[in-house]
C-alpha cells in the first residue's frame, strides 16, 4: 500500500506536473512503453523458444546411467599435453560452463590450448538414491580419470573443480594424488564453520534424515526453495525489470533465456550424497576437521602435497568464500595459490568478467605447471 | 474439554498443549482392547493410529505454514516501514528517478529478507516445515503399505532393501574389479 501511495503521490500529484510538465510526459511514455514490454515478456515465457546451451564442439567418450564423460575437440593440433579433466557439481547441470560461446569456460581453455573433458553428471533416478560420495569419488571420476589416462597416455592429469565438484576433486585427489599433477578449484566447499550464508543457516538445521528417509532422493522443488531465498530481491526480481528494459535486445534476451533455463534446470541429489552433504559437511564439518570418511578411507587434507589453484569469488552468497580459502590453509602444497575475485558465484565461471580477468590468470598459471 | 479448544489466532492456548489434548482424545480409541471377541483386527487398530498421527501432522504442517507465512508477512511490512513515501529525495518525475527508487526499494527489501532467511529461527522454522511434510509422506506410505501386499505388490520399504543391496553388491563388484587391476599391473611389471 505504501508503495502505491507512493507512487501515486509522486505521478499523478498535481503539483509535481505543474513543476515538471516535461518530465511527467516522460513518465506517462515510460509507463505506455511498459505495458508493450509487459506483453512481449509474458508472450517470451508463454512461448519459449529453443534455448541453445553446451554447443562446443565434444564427443561423448563413456555414458553411464550416472554421467556422460565428454571430450571437447582442441583447437590446435597439438594441444598442451597434460589433459585437464572439469569436474562440475551435483547442483544444476554442467553446461553453466560452456553456456554461450563468447561466455564459455570450457572454450577459452580450448583457446589457451589445453585438451579438456568434462564430466557431466546425469540426473539420478529413484535407483540411485543409496549412491553416495565414496561412489561418485571412487568410482565414476576414479574410472574417468584411468580413462583418460590411458587415452591420452599420460601418467596424470589436471584435476578441475567446480563448487561441490571442487569439493569431490579435493576428496579424490587425497585419495589418488598419484594421477593427479594439479588440482584447480573454483569455490568448493571446505570449511562450513567459517560459512555465513543462508544455504549455510538452511543446511545446519536441516533434519536432512527425516526428509531423505521420505522422499528417497532429494528432490529438485525442495533444493528450488532453498536457492530462492538467495538474493530474491536484488538478482531474483530485479533481473526481471532489467529484462523487461532490453525485451527488444535479441542478443540480451537470449543470453537472460540461457541463464533462466540454467538456473530451473535443478535435477534431484541422491539422498546418501545429500545426507553426507548436511550432515558430514555442514552441520559436522567433517571435511575440514580431516575426520570426513568415504567408504573406508580418511579424507585428509595435510596429504595434498601437488600444485594447488583455489579461485574464490569475493561476492559469492551461495558458498562462503572464507570457506572456500580455508582450503590453502589446509593443504600442505608448497606450490599452492589463492585468487580472489570480486565476483559471484555464476560470474565467477560464466561472465564477461571471467573471460577477461579469471581465465587469463587460470591459463597462464596452469601452462607453467602441464607437460608441454 | 476437548471440543472447546479452537486453535486460531485469537486464542492464547499454546500448540503444544493442543496436541497434547488432542493425543489424549484418541489415546481412548487406542485403548480398545486388541484381544477379546469384540476386539478390532490389528489392521483396522493400525488405520486408526495412522490416521490419527495424518490428522496430527496435518495440524503441524498447518501450524508451520502459519508461522511461516507470518515470519515473511512480518518482514515485508518491517522492511516497507523503513521507506517512508514522504521523504522528497523519493519524489519520482523521470525514470532516472524511478529506478533509483526501484533500486532503493528492492534494496531495503532483500535486507530484511536476508537477515531474516540467516536468522537460526528461521532456518529451525524451514527445517521444521520440511521435516513435517517428509513425515506426512511418510504416513501416507504406511497407510497404503497394506493395500499394495494385498495386491501382491512390493512396498517401497522392500524396494529400498533392494536397492540398498544392489548398491553395496556393486561397491563390491568395484573393489574386486580394482585389486584384480592391481594384481594384473604388478604381475605385468614382474613380467617386464
Amino acid at each position: 500500500m505504501k508503495i502505491i501511495k507512493l507512487l501515486n503521490n509522486t505521478t499523478t500529484n498535481p503539483t509535481s506536473k505543474e513543476k515538471h510538465p516535461n518530465l511527467s510526459i516522460s513518465i506517462d511514455k515510460y509507463n505506455e512503453n511498459l505495458t508493450e514490454r509487459i506483453d512481449k515478456f509474458t508472450q517470451l515465457y508463454q512461448n519459449p523458444k529453443d534455448i541453445d546451451v553446451g554447443r562446443t564442439e565434444h564427443q561423448i567418450i563413456k555414458e553411464t546411467n550416472i554421467y556422460r564423460l565428454l571430450h571437447y575437440k582442441p583447437i590446435f593440433k597439438r594441444p598442451i599435453k597434460t589433459p585437464i579433466l572439469v569436474v562440475y557439481a551435483l547442483i544444476n547441470r554442467s553446461y553453466i560452463l560452456d553456456l554461450q560461446g563468447d561466455k564459455s569456460w570450457i572454450k577459452n581453455l580450448l583457446y589457451q590450448g589445453f585438451d579438456v573433458y568434462l564430466i557431466d553428471w546425469k540426473p539420478p533416478t529413484v535407483n540411485d538414491k543409496y549412491v553416495n560420495f565414496d561412489d561418485y569419488v571412487n568410482e565414476f571420476i576414479d574410472d574417468c580419470v584411468n580413462l583418460i589416462i590411458n587415452q591420452g597416455s599420460v601418467d596424470k592429469i589436471t584435476l578441475h573443480g567446480y563448487c561441490m565438484g571442487a569439493t569431490m576433486s579435493v576428496m579424490y585427489t587425497t585419495l589418488h594424488q598419484r594421477k593427479i599433477k594439479n588440482l584447480i578449484t573454483l569455490a568448493p566447499v571446505i570449511d562450513t564453520s567459517k560459512d555465513f550464508t543462508v544455504i549455510g543457516n538452511f543446511g545446519r538445521t536441516m533434519n536432512v534424515d527425516r526428509i531423505i528417509d521420505s522422499v528417497g532422493n532429494m528432490p529438485p522443488q525442495l533444493l528450488r526453495t532453498c536457492f530462492s531465498a538467495l538474493k530474491p530481491f536484488k538478482q531474483g526480481m530485479n533481473k526481471y525489470f532489467t529484462l523487461l528494459e532490453h525485451i527488444d535486445d535479441k542478443k540480451f534476451v537470449q543470453n537472460f533465456l540461457r541463464i533462466e533455463k540454467w538456473l530451473y534446470d535443478v535435477p534431484p541429489i541422491t539422498g546418501e550424497v545429500f545426507k553426507q552433504w548436511i550432515k558430514d559437511i555442514y552441520q559436522n564439518n567433517l571435511l575440514a576437521k580431516n575426520k570426513l570418511k568415504l567408504g573406508s578411507k580418511i579424507i585428509d587434507l595435510s596429504k595434498i602435497f601437488i600444485p594447488v589453484l583455489n579461485i574464490v569469488a569475493d561476492e559469492d552468497h551461495l558458498v562462503s568464500p572464507e570457506g572456500s580459502a580455508a582450503l590453502n590453509n589446509l593443504v600442505s602444497s608448497s606450490d599452492n595459490r589463492l585468487m580472489r575475485f570480486p565476483t559471484g558465484h555464476v560470474g565467477l565461471i560464466a561472465s564477461s568478467y571471467s573471460q577477461l580477468n579469471v581465465l587469463p590468470r587460470v591459463g597462464k598459471w596452469l601452462f607453467s605447471r602441464s607437460d608441454k | 474439554m476437548i471440543d472447546s479448544v479452537s486453535f486460531n489466532e485469537n486464542s492464547n492456548i499454546p500448540f503444544e498443549v493442543v496436541l497434547e489434548k488432542y493425543q489424549e482424545f484418541w489415546k481412548k480409541f487406542s485403548n480398545i482392547p486388541k484381544f477379546s471377541p469384540f476386539s478390532l483386527p490389528e489392521e483396522t487398530s493400525n488405520l486408526v493410529q495412522n490416521l490419527q498421527d495424518l490428522l496430527l501432522i496435518t495440524s503441524k504442517i498447518q501450524y508451520f505454514n502459519l508461522n511461516y507465512v507470518s515470519q515473511i508477512n512480518k518482514t515485508y511490512t518491517e522492511a516497507l516501514d523503513k521507506i517512508s513515501p514522504n521523504k522528497s529525495e523519493y519524489s519520482i518525475q523521470s525514470e532516472h528517478d524511478l529506478k533509483k527508487y526501484r533500486t532503493f526499494l528492492l534494496g531495503t527489501l532483500e535486507e530484511s529478507f536476508t537477515n531474516l532467511f540467516q536468522s537460526r529461527e528461521f532456518g529451525i522454522l524451514v527445517s521444521d516445515l520440511m521435516a513435517a511434510y517428509s513425515e506426512y509422506n511418510k504416513l501416507l506410505r504406511n497407510i497404503s503399505n497394506p493395500y499394495l501386499l494385498s495386491l501382491n505388490l512390493s512396498s517401497k520399504d522392500d524396494v529400498d532393501i533392494l536397492l540398498k543391496d544392489m548398491q553395496e553388491l556393486k561397491r563390491e563388484v568395484r573393489n574386486l574389479r580394482k585389486s584384480i587391476d592391481i594384481i594384473l599391473s604388478e604381475d605385468n611389471q614382474v613380467a617386464k
